[in-house]
């Protein structure tokens, strides 16, 4: 059977049978991709420690005729600080969960995981005071890379530039009487001045930049239930990890 | 269907089983049909026996068929202490050290953000009231050393630090009878921070 290698980050894992796992990972030449690792629940297996969750390593995966299955796995960086924490742990498990559920299967995309690999730096060793901004800043990259970027500048259907509401059926800001004539536009979402201000500078930084926009724990609110919304259109469901985040962040 | 009614119904209850497939769910239906009568109705009265009998014990939330079971009932234990684990199957996991004299609480789960399982879904309540009752010394924490039940120990922990207990969590580090050269990083790490002077 035919063996590849793969670079990847461990997105989710599952249960299989008694001591097995489903590993999804995200690579970076691959994309998704979901193999079986064989026995590695048992705590002295090989592959234990490489495909737990949030893992940053080279697997060899082996080719097999529904799953492919992970025969060696090398962890390059093991991301403990998400683990060791509770508020860290969320965030990451929001980063993953959203970037398995909006990727394909087996499409490659290499800005995206590169920013995935970033970004779990950022969660894992920067200052908490700067987790809501990180997660904001990867949330509207990744939409850019899968291309749903939200319209920002102005209003979608008629370039006004007074623009207060986010429609997500139309993917961007619109404006007052927009909202009321076009077709589709009517379930929106009312957005503040600031807070379209500030998801305009985070949607044009790069990298380093994001963090020195600081919005407030206000603004951050409320771009936060924005993409929520766009997400949740675009999914057609809530995610499950948003629940955990709300809970850890309320004490 | 090609079979009649009642051999296909038994082979569709037999396939809803884990790891059972229509082809083995055939297979042992036929089987079925081939034992003695007597062991059929043994069988089926099992199932439905552990069905009705089998409850929650309501101090350590493991599975029993008295209530309270047998291990919340002993004197020889040591009540002050609450080893926290994930599922019945980790009680017996740790009753086979023979060292362990204390008590445990089951909490028939892990929390899992990506799953949507939260501290509400788990039996954390319980655990919680039982703390809060008095009497407890130390809580171990013996959830799964994955991502999972690292998640559920912390949260756990900062649980109970405002109630004054003890909570310890279960070391992490080399297997019994390993080389070192095949241990990975991240356990060899953990193994180095719990050093202990000899």
């Amino acid at each position: 059977m035919a063996l590849y290698r793969v670079e990847g980050i461990v997105l989710k894992t599952r249960e299989l049978g008694e001591a097995d796992k489903i590993v999804t990972l995200y690579c970076r030449d691959q994309g998704k991709v979901r193999a079986v690792a064989r026995g590695s629940r048992r705590p002295r297996n090989r592959l234990s420690s490489g495909t737990q969750l949030f893992t940053y390593g080279e697997f060899l995966l082996s080719e097999g005729k529904n799953l492919d299955a992970i025969s060696q796995a090398e962890i390059r960086e093991s991301f403990r600080g998400l683990r060791e924490d509770l508020a860290r742990m969320a965030y990451a498990s929001y980063v993953m969960e959203l970037t398995g559920e909006m990727v394909e299967a087996k499409e490659p995309n290499e800005p995206l995981f590169l920013l995935l690999l970033g970004v779990l730096h950022l969660l894992g060793e920067d200052d908490p005071g700067n987790h809501e901004t990180i997660v904001r800043f990867f949330e509207l990259k990744l939409l850019t890379l899968l291309g749903y970027r939200p319209h920002l500048r102005n209003c979608v259907s008629c370039s006004n530039p007074e623009v207060s509401f986010f429609s997500p059926a139309l993917g961007g800001m619109v404006c007052r009487r927009c909202r009321e004539q076009v077709p589709g536009a009517t379930e929106v979402v009312k957005v503040a001045p600031g807070t379209v201000q500030a998801m305009r500078k985070l949607d044009e930084s790069r990298f380093h930049g994001a963090r020195a926009v600081k919005p407030g724990a206000t603004i951050n609110r409320e771009m936060e239930f924005v993409t929520r919304t766009y997400i949740t259109y675009l999914l057609e469901k809530p995610l499950k990890s948003w629940a955990f985040l709300d809970m850890v962040r309320a004490n | 269907m090609y079979y009649v009614e009642p051999i296909a119904r038994l082979i569709r209850q037999l396939s809803r089983l884990p790891g059972i497939g229509p082809k083995t769910a055939q297979r042992l239906a036929f089987f079925i049909l081939k034992m003695e009568k007597r062991q059929v109705i043994e069988l089926a009265n099992a199932m439905v026996r552990a069905k009705d009998e089998i409850g929650y014990c309501s101090i350590c939330c493991n599975l029993t068929d008295r209530d309270p079971c047998n291990l919340c009932r002993r004197e020889d234990r040591d009540h002050s202490i609450i080893c926290v684990v994930e599922e019945p199957k980790d009680v017996v996991a740790m009753e086979k050290t023979r060292e362990y004299k204390g008590t445990y609480h089951v909490l028939q789960g892990a929390i899992s953000p990506m799953e949507g399982i939260g501290p509400e879904e788990i039996r954390l309540k319980e655990l919680l009231a039982r703390v809060k009752d008095g009497g407890i010394r130390e809580i171990i924490l013996a959830t799964n050393p994955d991502v999972e039940g690292e998640a559920t120990a912390m949260y756990i922990a900062r649980l109970m630090k405002p109630l004054g207990v003890k909570v310890t969590r279960i070391a992490r580090g080399l297997p019994e009878g390993g080389a070192l050269e095949y241990v990975d990083e991240v356990t060899l790490l953990k193994a180095l921070e719990g050093r202990y002077e000899i």
